[in-house]
């Protein structure tokens, strides 16, 4: 069962990426706790201006698979990983 | 007189029992539609206010006897259950005295009841057959000056609602067919724009008369109780539509949390909206617990802004496809914490309501509902990153105009926002705001003919869309200055994502650009743009001729504007993309730097996309190398969270 543009329920119930089958976690799991994660900053990234470091710290996550880029998320520094999806399997 | 519970239990002996086939019924609903469609027609019509008549701000919906919408017809989708308060106020409190008479028209703009701020008024007349309340019609527009603190009906600098101007409690404005001029006054007396006030309140009653013409002669036609059978059984067949297409989806709890920077004027505040979405069976539960706190600026929702905001999402993306009416309401479970912004305390300022955060929560629980679709392949079409939520700029005046009268209103630039992208197709450059999606924005020409500003550029902002696999819609950009002909001008905005961009994108995109607000002036700014000159096209472009700029928040209160001034932005009203920007086709990324959508920056750093700048052709070469150096970063960069901590 697809739950995310790159991301399964696999017969097992396990998480899996699309692109690569890259088996990430249990499908009951938070995916981004088991996945790369990078933290960037806003402004590195053209069109964004942030003048106050301490608002928004970009944070990436990736397939380890693959390196797919699967989620971007924008919160204060430190911020522990949104549970985004949680499929009754 | 009869008790409030007698009067519904009058009106529900009086359908019961009525053998309505099916075929009677779909033609019957399909009257009462097109009756609320009309109605909010004339509204819209009648208004000369550019929210309505462009914007789309006005509702027209039939109520039952006790207040629930049996048939909404609606621009503004935050309205569509956000004024069954009123009725339910004015049948508690004005039933037994001073009573509820056959042509009574009464007004309410009281954000803690219904609608969503004091900007939104609603008038509500109750409909009788042989002496009975059955019925009830009602219209609502966003009438942007209320006698606030500052002109335009949205002060930033609000710390109360008091602040916000007046606030109706269900008075009459009409009694029993003829106009109460005493009770008009107390608006009319404490309004900038009266002359506005009243062409907006005679839309609302021409409306209503539309309305009202209608639904009697359709009882005469086919009998009071029918029509009242068919009211309810809209309720029933929108409730049955919302919860087949619920058991559909997979259950499970799917989870945002949203952002913003600036809670008012002048006040930077970094606040959070939590949404949690929780799908069992035929019900949603959507719980807002771990939201920030009521805020002291006007940044917070009053209890129905906030369902008016869920309502903006679930009535266009989850339930589209459902007429709308009282009954979609009834599979949901909303959960709001006390004194919090998305459920301010008593008295708390709530002018940014539709803006701010209403348009982040739309924006996040429109995100979810796309990530719930994911669990069924029939509705991959309908997935959606976030439409334009907390970034963006709406910019309010007053003064006196080129043609010598007062006023005090808004620009409507933010209505065309991006739109978030699909799962196999990008979103819509400035193609419309979530929460009201047939909105159109003035043309240049007639805004500068009616209103005190001239344009030196109004364009499609570049790299403001989310960059994603498929990029997010852009936003507005523009720069204004101050007609040389209007006596006095004073201006500000309400904006937010200036530090924390307000909108994500879904599944890998890049969250969009941040809000970039400037005012430039000096001597000599003005003389740089003579007639035929080539003129700035962006924020960078302008400041660079400026002797003298400045950098605002997001949020600033009403200041004085010079001839000469310019205020200007960049960065506002994008919305998210969807996946990851190294799969976006190179040949797309090309389209969108010739487009103006994205720069050559943004192509080759976040895309991995190298153009030529001479020849404006992709380096196919260089393209592929350096996407090999984003991953190879990537995989450097990248560390497990679990092992971080």
């Amino acid at each position: 069962m697809r739950i995310h543009y790159y991301l399964e329920i696999d017969e097992n119930k396990k998480i899996r990426c699309l692109k690569c089958g890259k088996i990430i976690c249990d499908a009951t799991e938070n995916y981004k706790l088991h996945v790369p994660q990078a933290e960037r900053d806003p402004g590195e990234i053209p069109g964004r201006r942030p003048k106050k470091p301490e608002f928004a710290t970009y944070y990436e996550y990736y397939c380890p698979g693959c390196f797919t880029m699967l989620d971007v998320e924008t919160k204060p520094k430190g911020t522990p990983p949104v549970h985004d999806i949680q499929i009754k399997v | 007189m009869l008790k409030k519970e007698q009067i519904i239990e009058e009106a529900k002996h009086m359908r019961e029992g009525v053998d309505l086939s099916d075929v009677e019924y779909e033609i019957l609903s399909y009257r009462l539609y097109s009756l609320v469609n009309e109605s909010r027609q004339a509204v819209m019509r009648v208004s000369g206010s550019p929210v309505v008549a462009e914007g789309g701000e006005a509702l027209f919906a039939i109520y039952n006897t006790e207040g629930l919408g049996a048939a909404l017809a609606c621009g503004l989708l935050l309205h569509m259950m956000g004024t069954q308060g009123f009725i339910e106020e004015i049948l508690n409190l004005q039933l037994e005295h001073p009573g509820i008479n056959d042509g009574d028209i009464f007004m309410y703009n009281e954000p803690s009841i219904g609608g969503i701020h004091a900007c939104d008024q609603w008038l509500g007349t109750p409909i009788f057959r042989e002496n009975k309340l059955v019925a009830w019609l009602g219209a609502l527009t966003h009438t942007a000056e209320t006698g606030a603190i500052e002109p335009g009906g949205m002060p930033p600098s609000s710390r109360s609602l008091l602040h916000e101007g007046y606030r109706v409690q269900g008075i009459k404005v009409q009694e029993k067919g003829k106009l109460n001029q005493a009770a008009l006054n107390c608006v009319l007396r404490s309004t900038r724009d009266p002359a506005y006030y009243m062409l907006d309140m005679h839309a609302k009653i021409a409306g209503l008369n539309v309305g009202k013409n209608r639904l009697l002669k359709l009882m005469d036609q086919y009998g009071t109780k029918t029509i009242l059978a068919v009211m309810e059984r809209n309720m029933e067949y929108s409730e049955g539509l919302a919860r087949a297409k619920l058991r559909e989806l997979r259950d499970g709890t799917w989870r945002a949390v949203i952002y913003g920077d600036c809670e008012g004027s002048d006040l930077e505040k970094l606040w959070r909206i939590n949404v949690t979405m929780t799908k069992k069976g035929d019900k949603l539960i959507i719980d807002f617990t771990g939201s920030s706190g009521t805020n002291l600026g006007p940044v917070n929702c009053m209890r129905p802004g906030t369902i008016g905001a869920i309502f903006v999402a679930i009535g266009s993306q989850l339930f589209w496809e459902v007429p709308w009416n009282y009954g979609m309401w009834k599979p949901l479970e909303v959960i709001l914490p006390e004194d919090s912004l998305v459920n301010a305390k008593w008295m708390s300022p709530c002018a940014m309501c539709p803006p701010v955060p209403g348009t982040s929560i739309s924006a996040a629980v429109g995100e979810l509902v796309g990530k719930m679709y994911f669990t069924n392949q029939k509705y991959w079409n309908d997935i959606n990153a976030c439409w334009r939520g907390g970034c963006s700029c709406s910019i309010l005046y007053g003064g006196v105009t080129q043609h010598g009268y007062r006023t005090g209103t808004m620009f409507s630039e933010s209505w065309g926002s991006g739109t978030g992208a699909g799962i196999d197709r990008d979103g819509v450059d400035t193609g419309g705001l979530l929460m009201t999606v047939e909105s159109c924005i003035a043309d240049v020409e007639m805004s500068e003919l009616q209103n005190p500003f001239l344009y030196l550029w109004r364009r499609e902002g570049i790299d403001t869309g989310g960059a994603a696999r498929w990029r997010g819609g852009s936003g507005v950009s523009l720069a204004i200055m101050a007609h040389h002909k209007s006596p006095y001008i004073e201006l500000g905005w309400l904006g937010q994502g200036k530090e924390t961009s307000g909108v994500y994108s879904s599944c890998g995109g890049y969250p969009i650009s941040s809000f970039f607000p400037v005012i430039c002036r000096g001597p000599g700014l003005k003389e740089k743009f003579p007639k035929g000159a080539s003129k700035p096209n962006c924020v960078d472009e302008l400041t660079k001729l400026s002797r003298k700029t400045k950098e605002y928040p997001s949020m600033v209160s009403i200041r004085p504007i010079k001839d000469g001034d310019i205020f200007a932005f960049d960065g506002a009203h994008g919305a998210g993309g969807m996946g990851d920007p190294l799969d976006r086709e190179p040949e797309r990324v090309l389209s969108d730097v010739k487009n103006g959508y994205h720069s050559f920056e943004m192509a080759s750093k976040v895309y991995g996309v190298v153009i030529d700048p001479d020849t404006v052709k992709v380096n196919e070469k260089a393209t592929k190398k350096r996407r090999e150096e984003i991953i190879a970063e990537r995989k450097k960069i990248g560390k497990i969270w679990k092992e971080k901590k």
